[in-house]
This record gives structure tokens, sequence and C-alpha cells, in this order.
């Protein structure tokens, strides 16, 4: 006789290994010990949560536009936060003193920032030529749709000048990728860059007027000084490029005017959010290649260059960045012969990109020394200059490295921006502090902190959220 | 031979314009005369500026009687000291809040850091939560929150929050009873002194007999008492040589008592909570760069849990938290010059704010305040480097 041998059926797994109950015994009470913390942590949320959340957001008031609307509130049952402060004052905190009718110039510059990141800080999003293309077209649109048909002109420009670079780069430089530009000698690429400049100059001068003549000049040299240096690149490397050098002359002369018949508006009356991103992307901008510099310095084998740069980064590591902004704004103006001013901003920037860049210099000196010397001796062996061999070779690794380091640089810098209030420059925190002192509206300090500590928080979590995008990205790629 | 010489001739021609050496040599010296020559420029017009306005150079002003007042000093000063005395005075006050600021964000760093890789979820996420938020806000904006928001709408004296009757905070600061010490006092120190001295030798003859002869002797417990019962036997022979001075108010300030400036304490919290969450990271990071077999191998030789942590995971731990907690003392320091914009009496605010303005002596004053600087944070530098080399990897691989 044949007995079939049934298996008997699977028990249900015990209530403490699976779903809800499972996850809350092996997260939250698996001893004793971890039982009472996390009592403690329940209580906590409790006692904390709560009052916030009723003051920031259930009994807080947000209609009204002036002051006697939020008195209104408090005398009646709303005794939350009064966020109407904020909102009669968005135009300041985000714009400063810019006057009203010329703040579309700012409007204008972050639009095209923002959908300038987006095509270089999203590539995978945006890869094929196409999509590039209709990115353009949508960022053209929607700026001649907000600012009128000259702004979205300049968009235009803007975007579809990395393939008409990409294109003239490759038609200079050969089929070959050689010839061309870079191979001329380098005083003659300085002499032809000063020269179109010049001959630019010059011809608006001579039909235009003096108006707007300095700034296409830029422009020109600057085109020039790009396709004499450069070789064959692709469009989305030109992207980069001319985001580090076309768009902030592009900012430049649209925040500060008095060009192309835009009104000059000084530096004195920019403030707020606008004046933090200026401050902050300038900074970037201008620290990292001064930080490259330093730290190729500090490398370097000659004794001269190599003691100027380590003490330099020595010197700016030891002291806080407010005695550096301190001497920018009181001893700048000592060290300058009596009739040249500079702007006080300006004196800021230069401050803070000598401060960060030598914060960077360390960072990327790591990088540099994490490179194996088969490579430096690779690209002697091939008789490479030195310059050819950091740029081509060694750089491009050694910052790919680094990349959480610099991350973690530009969070700082951004929020040490907020330094710049010390020598009376209106950031965001510093015209938070003068809208506060508004005989109208006392006594809504906690409301301004707290907006302006949410607009940070909100630049700087995206920050390091990014770096670990791009360190994850990078990582893959080395495996 | 004629030819030759020539080609060795244009060989040596055209390799000085190539030779490394020659061109290294020649861009140091143009970099050096730049430098030469901007440093010139500048101190001509240093110079120019300094005559037209009538300031004389010099450190001479340093004994000059300073003529203002400073709101909290730890050593005698009025207005009638020298620009010298408030520069101590200055200098005093950013070590006094840095070092409240290291010694509480080092605890409340180490624990947030321990904390986050608990294994209770909750409790983690509440540290990542406030870890996440409190590291991206500036640290300015914190000062002037705690300043401004916090601390300034508090009630006046009057109906000061109150603690036991013994501590009070309210606008003014935070009040706390002052310990008055008696001549007999001395001898409870002394006491302390040689309990401790003597509870250090037990710990080490300890460990000594514990290699010789495998032995333990617990001489933590024995030296824990010793150094809480010998002074306090010492204490109430001598009588109970302490008494305290309790703030009490008087009109409409507190008297007696010590007053911890709203300035003081909005500077030491902010930097406390804001380098809490770096040193956090570093703590985590150290304890996570430690190996599992580690762990493993010190709970197969049946080390309990807190062994294993003390004798195994610390250790390692402490190799790579070290460095960037060195660096973040230091960020701390410089961190702590942010009092200028609340006017919390540091080196920035009373030196190269107050005094600058009342001398007018620019240069000197901004190379002394960046001297001075320099100066703390090479000795932290140094002092935490003899100690990273202390915990370092000794030995080879």
């Amino acid at each position: 006789m044949i007995r079939e041998w049934k298996p008997k059926p699977a028990q249900p797994s015990p209530i403490l290994e699976t779903g809800f109950g499972g996850w809350l015994a092996k997260n939250l009470f698996s001893s004793i010990g971890n039982s009472c913390l996390t009592l403690l942590g329940i209580a906590f949320l409790l006692w904390a949560l709560p009052p916030f959340l009723r003051w920031a957001i259930f009994d807080a008031n947000w209609g009204g536009d002036s002051r006697s609307a939020c008195d209104a509130a408090i005398e009646g049952v709303k005794t939350g936060a009064c966020w109407v402060f904020i909102k009669v004052r968005a135009g300041v905190f985000l714009y400063g003193f810019y006057p009203e009718p010329e703040r579309w110039r700012v409007d204008f510059i972050f639009v095209l920032l923002a959908f300038a990141l987006l095509q270089v800080l999203v590539p995978t999003l945006l890869h094929p030529t196409r999509r590039q293309f209709a990115l353009g077209l949508v960022a053209a649109g929607s700026a001649a749709a907000l600012f009128g048909l000259i702004p979205g002109g300049v968009v235009l420009l803007y975007f579809f000048l990395p393939f008409l670079l990409a294109w003239l780069a490759g038609w200079i430089s050969g089929p070959a990728g050689r010839g061309g530009g870079a191979e001329l000698a380098v005083p003659l690429r300085v002499a032809l860059v000063l020269g179109g400049g010049g001959v630019a100059y010059l011809l608006i001068i001579s039909f235009f007027g003096r108006e707007g003549a300095l700034a296409i000049a830029l422009f020109v040299a600057l085109l020039a000084g790009l396709l004499l240096t450069t070789r064959r690149m692709a469009a989305a490397t030109w992207r980069w490029i001319l985001l580090g050098t076309l768009y902030p002359l592009l900012a430049y002369f649209f925040l500060l005017g008095g060009v192309f018949g835009l009104p000059l508006v000084e530096t004195h009356f920019w403030g707020g959010l606008s004046l933090t991103l200026v401050v902050a992307g300038s900074g970037m901008i201008t620290a990292l290649p001064i930080g490259i510099l330093l730290a190729l310095g500090r490398r370097s084998r000659l004794p001269v260059i190599n003691t100027l740069c380590v003490s330099f980064i020595e010197f700016v590591r030891g002291v806080p960045l407010v005695s550096v902004l301190f001497m920018a704004s009181v001893m700048f103006p000592l060290l300058l012969p009596e009739n040249v001013n500079f702007d006080k901003l300006l004196r800021a920037l230069v401050g803070i990109a000598f401060f960060y860049a030598a914060y960077m210099a360390e960072v990327i000196r790591g990088g540099l020394q994490a490179i194996p010397k088969g490579q430096y001796e690779a690209a002697e062996a091939l008789g490479w200059t030195y310059w050819k061999m950091m740029g081509l070779i060694i750089l491009p690794q050694a910052l790919r490295l680094v990349i959480p380091g610099l991350a973690n640089n530009f969070l700082s810098l951004l929020k040490d921006t907020t330094l710049v209030a010390v020598i009376g420059l209106l950031d965001l925190l510093g015209i938070a502090k003068a809208a506060m002192a508004d005989v109208q509206w006392l006594g809504f300090t906690k409301e301004a902190y707290i907006f302006a500590g949410l607009v940070f928080w909100i630049f700087c979590f995206a920050i390091s959220r990014y770096s670990v995008y791009l360190e994850r990205k990078y990582h893959t790629s080395y495996q | 031979m004629l030819s030759k010489d020539r080609d060795k001739e244009q060989i040596g021609r055209g390799s000085l314009l190539n030779d490394a050496g020659f061109r290294a040599g020649v861009a140091q010296a143009v970099v050096l005369l730049i430098l030469v020559g901007a440093v010139w420029f500048f101190s001509y017009n240093v110079y120019q500026n300094l005559t037209r306005a009538g300031i004389t150079t010099g450190f001479a002003f340093l004994s000059q009687p300073a003529g203002f007042d400073v709101s909290q000093s730890l050593i005698d000063y009025s207005s009638r000291s020298t620009y010298a005395d408030a520069l101590l005075v200055g200098i005093l006050n950013t070590l006094l809040v840095s070092a409240m600021g290291i010694v509480c964000s080092t605890i409340l760093g180490f624990f947030l850091g321990v904390i986050r890789l608990s294994p209770n979820w909750l409790v983690a996420k509440l540290a990542a939560a406030y870890t996440e938020i409190i590291r991206n806000i500036p640290l300015l904006l914190q000062i002037l929150f705690w300043y401004l928001a916090i601390l300034a709408p508090l009630p006046g004296p009057r109906l000061a929050l109150h603690f036991g009757e013994l501590v009070y905070l309210c606008n003014r600061g935070l009040q706390v009873p002052r310990p008055l010490f008696a001549e007999e006092f001395l001898a409870t120190a002394v006491t302390l002194f040689f309990a401790v001295l003597l509870s250090l030798l037990l710990i080490f003859w300890s460990r000594r007999h514990q290699t010789r002869t495998g032995r333990r002797f617990p001489a933590y417990w024995v030296s824990l008492a010793l150094v809480v019962v010998l002074p306090l036997a010492t204490f109430t022979l001598t009588g109970s040589p302490l008494t305290w001075e309790i703030p009490t108010l008087s009109g409409f300030n507190f008297s007696g008592g010590i007053t911890v400036l709203p300035e003081l304490l909005a500077l030491w919290l902010a930097l406390t909570l804001y380098t809490a969450t770096f040193i956090g990271e570093y703590v985590r990071s150290g304890i996570m760069a430690v190996d599992r077999g580690q762990i493993e191998a010190a709970r197969a030789l049946g080390h309990r849990p807190w062994m294993t942590y003390r004798l195994v995971v610390i250790p390692q731990a402490m190799r790579v938290v070290t460095p960037p907690l060195i660096s973040q003392y230091l960020t701390l320091v410089k961190n702590s010059s942010l009092a200028v914009v609340i006017g919390y009496p540091d080196l920035v605010h009373v030196f190269a704010g107050t005094a600058l303005n009342q001398s007018g002596q620019a240069v000197e004053i901004i190379a002394i305040t960046m001297a001075v600087y320099l100066t703390i944070s090479l000795l932290i530098s140094l002092l935490m480097n003899w100690y990273n080399r202390a915990v370092a990897m000794r030995g080879g691989q």
C-alpha cells in the first residue's frame, strides 16, 4: 500500500516577525531600553509638535493685507503666527529695494538661470539634441511671453549658442580636431581676443554711440577667447562654459542696467533673496577657479609659488570670514589711491571669493593627491606641457573625486552669504531684520526668521541632495 | 666642425626658452616682482591715506585709555582702561564662549551620532531630522533667531521665568546663584586635588596589576568613591565653607548672583546646536567606519555590548573622528566672531568694532585681530594634533 506523504500546511509566521506588528517589535520595542526610548521620543513629539503646528499653521493668520488683519486675528481666536507680514513684504524679501518697475529684470535673470541649470544639472533628462532644442524653444517662448520679445530673443540666443559654438569650434579645428585656434601661440591668441573686442568697441561707438559698446565688446572678446582657447567640444560642455562665462556677463548687465535702454540700478538698491543668490552665485563661480589655481600652486615644485600659496591658504583658513569682510570694508579703501572707490558689494564679493578659494584649494588638493603618480608620469612621458596635463588628465579626475567636498563648500558659502549683513548689505537676512524694524510691523520677528530660515533650508537641502546624486552617478561610472 | 658648432648653438638657444628650469625661474621672478610691486603700491597708498587722515601709525595707541565700556568682562575693566585691556577682554570673551560651545556641542554631537545609529527607528529618525534641519540653516540666522525671536520677547525681571526660586530667566539674561567661597574652602580644594591624583595612580596601578596577574581590581569604583567621599568629608569637617548668593529681585532688576547676558546665551545655544549636528555626523561616520568583523569578533570573544563599545568600537572610531573634530573646533572658534551682530563683546565686536571706530587705527587693529585668531587656531590644532597622534594607529598596517 502506498502511503502518500502529505506535508503539513505551513504555520503562519509569528505575529512578532511580520507585518506592522513585527516592524513595531523590531524597530521600536525590541528591548526594555528601546521601549523607554520610543516612549520618550513619542512624548517629545507630543510636547513639541502640536503647539508648533498650531502656531505655524492651524491658528495662523493667512488672510488680509495689513497689520490690522493680524491684530484683529490676535484679538479673536487665531493666536498663531501672522503670515500676512511675509505676504505684504514679499516684494522686499525677494528684491530688496530694487525699483518696482525694474523688478522684471531680476525675474528674467533668475528664470534664465532656472532653465540653464535645468539643462546642465539634469543632463540625462534632456540628453537628445531634439529635447534640448525643445527646452530652448520653451525657455525662449516663456521669456517672450513673460518679459517681451527682446528678452525672449536673448534667451533664444543663449540656448542656441552652444550648438553654434560646437559647430564653429569643430569647423575651426578641422575634421581631425587638429589645427585651429588652440594651436596658435599664446601671445597671438591674446592679441586676437583683445583686438576683436577693441574693434567691436570702436565699431559700435562709431556707428551707434557709446551706449552698450562695452557690453558688446566684452561679449565679442568672450566668444573669441572661448573659440581660440578650446577645441572641438560637445554642446553639453559648451553649456557649462557659457553658464560660467556668458551668463554672469548677461546677469551683470541686466541687473545693473545702464545699457541698452535699461535704467541704471546701483548696487545699494539690491537686496533680499536676489542679492543672496547673486553673492552666492558669483562666490561659487569665482572661488572655484581661484581655488584650483591655489591648489596647483600648493602642489607646485617652484619654491616662490609654493610658499605664496601655502601661506595664503593657511592664513585665510585661520581667520574668520567676519574679519575678512571687515578687512574688505574697512581696510580695502585704505589700500587704494584716494580717488579710486570700489563698490561695497564688489568688495564683499572679492572677500568671499578669496576666503572660499582657500577652502576649495584644500579640497581640490585632496583630489590631486589621490590621483596615482602614473597619471602624471604618463602625461609627462607624452611630452605634454604642464597646463595641458593638468587640464586634460589630472583635474578632470581630481575634481570628480572631490565632488562631495566641493558641494559642502558651496553649501557653507551659501549659508555664509548671510554674513554680508555684517558690513551693511541687505541680503535676505538683512532685509528680514530691516523689515522687522518697520514701526508698522513690530513684533513679527519669529515669522520673519522662520520664513528666511525655510528659504535657506530649501536651497541648502537641494544642494546637499544634488551632491549625493552626483556622487552616486560618478561612483557608478568608476565601477 | 663649424656647422656642428652652429647646430649646437641653435639647439642651445632653442632649449633655453624650452628649458623647464629657466622657464620656472622666469615665472617665479615675475610673480615675485608683481608681489613686491603690489605690496609697495598698497603700502604707499596706506601711508598716503593715513597721513591725509592725520592718523599716526604704530602700536602706541594700545597703552592709551580706551574710553568705552564693555557689557561683560572677565577681568577688571572700566572706560579708563587701555586699548590693550579691551583687547584682552575681547580675547577672554571669545575664549569663554568658544570653550562653552566646544564642551556642549561635543557632548550633544556624540549623543546625536550615537542615537542616529540606534536600532530604535523613531529615535534615529528624530536625530536625523534634527541634523538635517539645523545644519542647513545659516548659523547667523540661528543666532539672531535665538536672540531676537526667543530671548528678547521674554518677560522683564518682575515676571521672570524661574526655576525653584534659584535660577531666573528674563529678557536681561539668565540669573544663576553665585558661589561664595570662604577661606576654609581651600582645604576642600586641596583634598579634591589629592583625591584625583590618588585615583589616577590607583587606575594606573590597577592596569599594571591586571596585565601582570590577570586579576581585576575595581579601580574605577574605588577612585569614584575616593573623589566623592574625601572632599565631602573635608567639606563637612571644616564647617561647610561655601555659601550661595542667590539672585533676588530688587527694584526693576536682579541683584546678586551671576548674570549670563542674553547675547552670550543666544550665541552659546546657537553655536552648540549648530556645531553638534556636524560633530554628530563625524561621530556617525566614525562608528560606521569600524569594520563589522571587529564587533562580531569582540562579541565572539564574549565581550558584553558595552565592553565591545568601550574597548573595540570607540578607540577605532576616534581615529576617524579626531581630524574632522579638530577642524570643527577651529570652525566653532571662528564662528564665535558672529557675536558681532548681536553685540556680544567678543574680540571682533570689542576690538575690531568699537576700538577701531574710536581710534581709527584700522591697519593695526585688523592685523592684531587676525593674528589673535591665527594664534588660537594654531594652538588648538597643535593640541589636537598631539591628541590625534596619541589615538592614531601605531605601527604598520
